[in-house]
């Protein structure tokens, strides 16, 4: 899994590629603490990029909204496309998360 | 076809995976369920990883077959009886405040596959998923 940030006035986004699985995941709760350490609460995850998402990945993105919100922070996301839209989709994830269908509607929104 | 056999444990994830993602597509399986059958594999390895041996060293293995027009693969241990299908499913409607983190990998078993049956053969649990093979090509 590949991260890269980039600030937008008062948000980071965040774009996520690659596989999020058993073996990765984690990586996702790791880099979450790197944003709050840094200051950063108001986070949009592009997953333009993203393959793959389990059910383990499903349980660090949780994990790191939950501790965002703890920060009066929010997580919201972008551009997902097959079988992770799906994911999200019968997950109950994309009716909890704000969603946004490109990266410039979430900017707006 | 070949059965696969490895430790349950997070190491033999991409091995699985290399092993049954060939099997399903030489047997006509659509690329798109492709994705969903490698999801299904992981779920279900980390389910036996995690539960079935209780920290115990076991053993699983993964046999493949075509069979109705579908592509199904048996997973099997021996470790307790256990029967996933049988746990209550999830709540998906709550808010994420209100949401527990996990519960979700057998949903996405269930809902990604297109037939899902656990037995317990002898010492063996047995879950068996199948994804329906497309016959409109020929």
């Amino acid at each position: 899994m590949e991260f890269s940030s980039s600030k937008h006035g008062d948000k980071l986004v965040v774009t996520v590629a690659g596989r999020m699985d058993a073996i990765t995941a984690q990586e996702f709760d790791t880099q979450c603490r790197q944003w709050l350490a840094a200051g950063d609460t108001n986070v949009i995850a592009d997953l333009s990029g993203l393959e793959y998402i389990s059910s383990a990945g499903l349980r660090s993105i949780l994990s790191a909204a939950k501790q965002l919100k703890g920060a009066q922070g929010s997580l919201a996301f972008c551009n997902l496309s097959g079988m992770v839209e799906e994911v999200f989709v019968v997950s109950g994830f994309a009716a909890m998360f704000t969603m946004h269908p490109t990266l410039e509607d979430a900017l707006a929104g | 076809m070949p059965v696969f056999d490895a430790t349950p444990d997070l190491a033999s994830l991409p091995l699985v995976r290399d092993h049954v993602l060939p099997l399903a597509a030489d047997a006509g399986l659509d690329p798109a369920a492709l994705p969903r059958l490698d999801l299904v594999l992981e779920e279900i390895l980390v389910n036996v990883a995690n539960h079935a041996y209780g920290g115990r060293q076991g053993t699983f293995e993964v046999e493949c077959a075509v069979r109705d027009g579908q592509f199904c693969c048996l997973i099997r241990d021996w470790g307790a009886p256990f029967d996933p299908l049988a746990a209550p499913a999830p709540d998906t409607g709550t808010t994420m405040e209100q949401r527990p983190v996990g519960g979700l990998g057998i949903l996405l078993v269930t809902t990604m596959s297109d037939h899902c049956r656990y037995a317990r053969t002898g010492e063996a649990n047995e879950l068996t998923v199948c994804f329906a093979l497309r016959h409109d090509t020929g």
